[in-house]
């Protein structure tokens, strides 16, 4: 029959609808091929020895060893990162070290906004210091103990130094730029 | 009829296969043994019926298959074939290489491309089967099968495992026509040795 090798493709592998069952009707040889196919479909498998135990250790000896192949490798890609991070930080560190060492104290376009921030502060907190130092040690340098020569000393530094000290500061102000 | 259960089943082991290699790749042994439970049996049933009870050469063509697997699995996914498609391949690989080096097997495939035609066109509607016992119809299929020739007998061997014409057309890397023929044809040939093993018993021979 003309549509045979279709219908034989589709009840060969296993369909069973009413088209294949209307053809089987009036075509005997598609229908003697299928009443064959089923009575030997689950024959001779049920008979066979089971596989030897000597080829199951050998197969599963090499998946062991195969397997810790694969867990070495993959521990490693697992860990790579470590070293690969330890090695940028490391990096880092050096060239932010060198960028500041380079700045001979003053701002430098990569530092942060944060970091001059902090810096303008010391700068005006000690001349805060300094001026309320000099105000203190004018209104009570009568009262110093002068004879301990140390003390002595540094009263005499105190009462010209301030004026050197804030200028010097103001001058270093000065040089601060922040981008 | 085939039950959609069945297919649902097989995507389900396909999705579990994927699993267990992706944890054997990742070191896990375990999982390869899960995987090489799954398989085992059916392929060296496959295996032992394909070589006609040749059972050393069955067990070396077993061995070097799951060999070939282990090596091979990390470029499975690749292949984009289902589990026992291509383990079968593999072995089918394997035990075609063992063929041709001993050249037998292409003097019979010759011949049952011959006698191929011819069996399409005249065809006995006797039913042999019917009369015989299980063992009986075992033992004869046995027999019938040997006398196929190892494409035709694998193709009958496949469909017996349930593997759909389209994954045996790629495991022979053929189209499914070619593939469909040998399948007939082995049925004929078939019913053909049975027929001719029972009137060979009537007749006490």
């Amino acid at each position: 029959m003309k549509n045979c090798e279709s219908i034989r493709e589709r009840m060969l592998s296993g369909e069973d609808s009413g088209e294949i069952r209307s053809h089987l009707e009036g075509c005997p040889e598609c229908a003697l091929m299928l009443s064959f196919w089923e009575s030997v479909k689950s024959s001779g498998k049920s008979s066979l020895a089971d596989v030897p135990a000597s080829l199951d250790f050998a197969v599963m000896a090499k998946a062991a060893e195969a397997a810790r192949r694969h867990r070495n490798a993959s521990l490693l890609k697992k860990f790579l990162w470590i070293p690969a991070a330890a090695v940028l930080f490391v990096s880092a560190g050096v060239v932010i070290f060198s960028m500041s060492e380079s700045g001979d104290g003053k701002i430098s376009a990569s530092e942060k906004p944060v970091a001059a921030a902090v810096k303008l502060m010391s700068w005006d907190s000690l001349d805060t210091e300094i001026l309320v130092l000099s105000a203190e040690l004018e209104s009570a340098g009568s009262s110093i103990d002068l004879a301990n020569p140390e003390l002595e000393a540094s009263a005499d530094y105190l009462k010209t130094a301030p004026s050197a000290i804030i200028d010097s500061s103001h001058r270093s102000k000065k040089s601060i730029t922040v981008i | 009829m085939k039950a959609g259960g069945d297919s649902d089943r097989k995507m389900m082991n396909d999705a579990e296969d994927d699993i267990l290699i992706k944890n054997f790749l990742d070191g896990d042994a375990e999982s390869f043994n899960i995987l090489y439970e799954r398989y085992r049996k059916q392929l060296y049933s496959y295996l032992n019926r394909l070589l006609g009870g040749q059972s050393a050469l069955a067990d070396d063509i077993f061995q070097q298959t799951w060999l070939k697997v282990i090596d091979q699995l990390p470029r499975y996914r690749s292949s984009g074939k289902k589990t026992l498609a291509w383990l079968i391949t593999i072995a089918h690989n394997l035990a075609m290489d063992h063929f041709r080096r001993n050249r037998k097997s292409s003097g019979d495939l010759t011949g049952d491309v011959a006698e191929l035609e011819a069996s399409m066109v005249c065809d006995d509607a006797s039913e042999p089967w019917r009369d015989m016992h299980r063992s009986e119809l075992e033992q004869a299929l046995n027999k019938a099968l040997d006398e196929l020739s190892p494409e035709f007998r694998e193709v009958f061997l496949l469909r017996q495992d349930d593997v759909p014409f389209k994954d045996i057309a790629e495991i022979q890397e053929c189209s499914i026509n070619t593939v469909l023929a040998r399948m007939q044809y082995a049925l004929k040939k078939m019913r053909r040795c049975l027929a001719e093993w029972q009137n060979a018993g009537r007749n006490g021979v």
